[in-house]
């Protein structure tokens, strides 16, 4: 799909900007009146510190003097500059708000939770860093990115910096001949001997067989009170808060196709357990049923869904899965995971997706 | 050495960059010569909580120093940790070192060709490799800081997952300018910070389910709990690191977030591990005859990205034959 120019869906999500409304924090503030707040499209797939250069002339007459040591919060959370400024929305902001309110701060990093953020430098290799990650996961290595040339990767990243050339991104990034996940719907032949790999916890012989890896951040906003809507959703005001799961979704075909919610069962899957049954033997072969994932496939492609829709799934311990948002979409768990994979990821090809758990309070310990 | 010209040849040098590679004139096998000279003696800052962690094989409710506390536990989710100190003035506590071999370990060796082995570890062979370290290093070193595993499930509900990752810690600390590759530094300028200044390192070993190997991470900080920044840090290091780490910036040790303590933590860059570890264990024939035995595979590699950061590795944890 790639290398075929870009899918609908990947021009949207590259073009995807959310509206942002920044104040500067009232401590910083040295001016009467002080300055007004500045309005500024961010693009989805970028990061918040590029959009500095554009900001800090709207404050800087305002600013009190001394060195600059940029950061943003949201309702006091501090943001993490290194997720990309729409994963933050999709997880910050579970009711979208738009204009979205963030503050932004010249001076008093905080170091002890932000990673230090030394400019555009510090972005562009965290985003490379992320990118030869994802390259390792997909081809075992990431010779590709590594052997990239000079003028390859400056035009990789303008194109991300400014979230504008799609094309341009595409043919350098189809370079890195990370591809695109297979088609699911058709059965490979060597399919079966995948099964082993996954279940045995032995010594995996990578290369030797050949498993799609999917690289996926999950991020996983879990909330003890129950609520109906997103607007009473109890703000995040720790990112202890969030789990975050960097783990890749190794994808088995068993004859069925892969689908979203197969993806994150893989990621979950105590939020995809049968209801337990009084019977010791017969549960205990559930769970292993969970851990084994494309084995329940059959019955979700056949239309009799024997675990329950995300909404209703009733996980151990009444924990359920609230929400699940990709790109400021909430995907149906029926799509296939390489359609998802293939047009929602970022740049840096990687997944994100936000997952809202609830558990109960009496399991939080 | 084989090992040292293998890692040559195959870009080793780029990997982790030890100038003298494995055999060469300061390389690992000789600065293993050097090991711990009389100014670096250690001993354990909290021994008591740090072997009851580890007895505990992690099935405990612990508070470590990182605030990381919770509940239920099962080895496949966790880390292992342990606290260093040096003083030259502390003698070195006895201690009963674990009887050995070890039935865990013994049971658990897996052998397999290694022909077609790639340098990479599932998670649950890093567990078995974690336990095996840790036991190993408590009966060769019973007088050095303990590494000890912690686990940590990322959530109440994350309690048991089969393949969440783990992690091995190990902290320490480093009296500035006992480390041998410095150069004495004029007393007459700074005989204060020379003599007293106390920075204390922390390791954790942090398994990546992207990277299918070990990552090491490490913080320092001074005595009194002030973080040092990376320019300070590479004056602790090895001075084939520092260069690198010049040359290098973004590539080779960079602050990232802590996987399980959400907090910023240097990390080195693993990109090429599964690379060497494969070429160490290709090039070693006691390695290599007994197939890729994964108890061995966090003492190799700690034995080589050790080096990078200056913690060094007994000459006896490197003994294979000895103990299995």
């Amino acid at each position: 799909m790639m290398d075929g120019g870009a899918t609908e869906a990947q021009r949207y999500v590259w073009e995807g900007a959310i509206p942002l409304q920044i104040h500067l924090h009232e401590s910083e503030v040295t001016t009467l009146p002080p300055p007004p707040p500045a309005l500024i499209l961010a693009p989805r797939i970028g990061y918040l510190p590029l959009l500095v250069p554009l900001i800090k002339p709207h404050f800087s007459s305002a600013l009190p003097p001394g060195v600059d040591t940029i950061w943003f919060d949201y309702k006091g959370l501090p943001l993490k500059w290194y997720i990309p400024t729409g994963v933050l929305f999709d997880l910050l902001c579970a009711e979208p708000e738009r204009p979205w309110n963030l503050t932004i701060h010249f001076r008093g990093y905080p170091g002890n939770i932000l990673i230090p953020c030394e400019g555009e430098d510090s972005i562009k290799w965290s985003f490379i860093n992320s990118l030869k990650e994802a390259a390792y996961i997909i081809n075992g290595n990431c010779k590709n990115v590594m052997n990239m040339s000079q003028p390859d990767q400056v035009e990789l990243w303008r194109s991300v910096l400014s979230a504008g050339n799609m094309e341009a991104y595409l043919r350098v990034s189809s370079k890195l001949k990370l591809g695109t996940v297979g088609d699911e719907y058709t059965v490979k032949p060597n399919s079966c001997s995948l099964k082993s790999r996954q279940s045995t916890g032995e010594t995996d012989i990578a290369g030797s067989v050949k498993t799609d890896r999917i690289p996926v951040r999950l991020y996983v906003w879990s909330v003890s009170e129950d609520f109906d809507d997103f607007e009473d959703a109890p703000q995040i005001d720790s990112w202890d808060k969030i789990s975050y799961i960097n783990r890749p979704v190794e994808i088995h075909r068993e004859g069925k196709y892969f689908t979203l919610r197969d993806a994150v069962k893989n990621l979950l899957p105590e939020f995809f357990a049968v209801k337990p049954l009084v019977n010791e033997e017969i549960s205990s072969i559930q769970v292993e049923d969970v851990q084994r994932v494309p084995l329940e496939d059959a019955s979700v492609e056949d239309g009799e869904e024997k675990s329950c829709d995300v909404d209703s799934c009733c996980p151990s311990d009444n924990a359920e899965i609230k929400l699940i948002r990709i790109q400021g979409i909430e995907p149906k768990l029926e799509i296939p995971f390489s359609w998802v994979v293939n047009n929602l990821m970022n740049p840096e090809h990687f997944l994100h997706i936000c997952v809202c758990v609830k558990v109960p309070q009496e399991n939080n310990m | 050495m084989k090992v040292a010209e293998l890692l040559f040849k195959n870009g080793f040098k780029e990997a982790y960059a030890i100038k003298g590679g494995i055999g060469g004139k300061d390389g690992w096998r000789a600065i293993q010569e050097n090991l711990l000279p009389p100014s670096v003696h250690i001993y354990p800052k909290k021994k008591a909580k740090m072997s009851q962690q580890f007895e505990m094989n992690g099935g405990v409710n612990q508070q470590s120093e990182n605030n990381y506390e919770d509940g239920s536990h099962s080895m496949d989710n966790g880390y292992v940790k342990s606290s260093m100190e040096s003083s030259p003035k502390k003698k070195l506590d006895s201690r009963s070192s674990s009887p050995y071999p070890n039935v865990v370990m013994v049971s658990n060796q897996t052998p397999m060709d290694i022909s077609s082995w790639d340098g990479t570890l599932s998670s649950s062979d890093f567990c078995l490799a974690a336990c095996a370290f840790v036991e190993k290093w408590k009966s060769v070193n019973p007088g050095l800081p303990p590494w000890s595993w912690v686990p940590c499930p990322k959530s109440p509900w994350f309690a048991s997952h089969e393949e969440d990752a783990v992690e091995v810690s190990h902290s320490g600390k480093e009296e500035l300018g006992c480390s041998e590759e410095e150069e004495p530094i004029d007393n007459a300028l700074s005989v204060q910070s020379y003599s007293h200044e106390v920075h204390c390192y922390d390791f954790h070993i942090v398994y990546s389910t992207s990277y299918r190997v070990p990552v090491l991470y490490f913080r320092a900080y001074c005595s009194d709990g002030q973080p040092l920044v990376l320019d300070d840090i590479e004056k602790d290091f090895p001075v084939n690191s520092a260069k690198l780490l010049l040359e290098s910036k973004w590539t080779f040790i960079t602050q990232e977030e802590h996987p399980y303590l959400n907090r910023p933590w240097y990390k080195l860059h693993p990109c090429g591990t599964n690379e060497w570890m494969k070429l160490l264990f290709l090039g070693d024939p006691s390695l290599s005859r007994i197939g890729v035995a994964i108890e061995h595979y966090l003492v190799s590699w700690l034995s080589v990205v050790g080096q990078v950061v200056g913690l060094k590795i007994p000459l006896e944890m490197l003994n294979n034959s000895s103990h299995l």
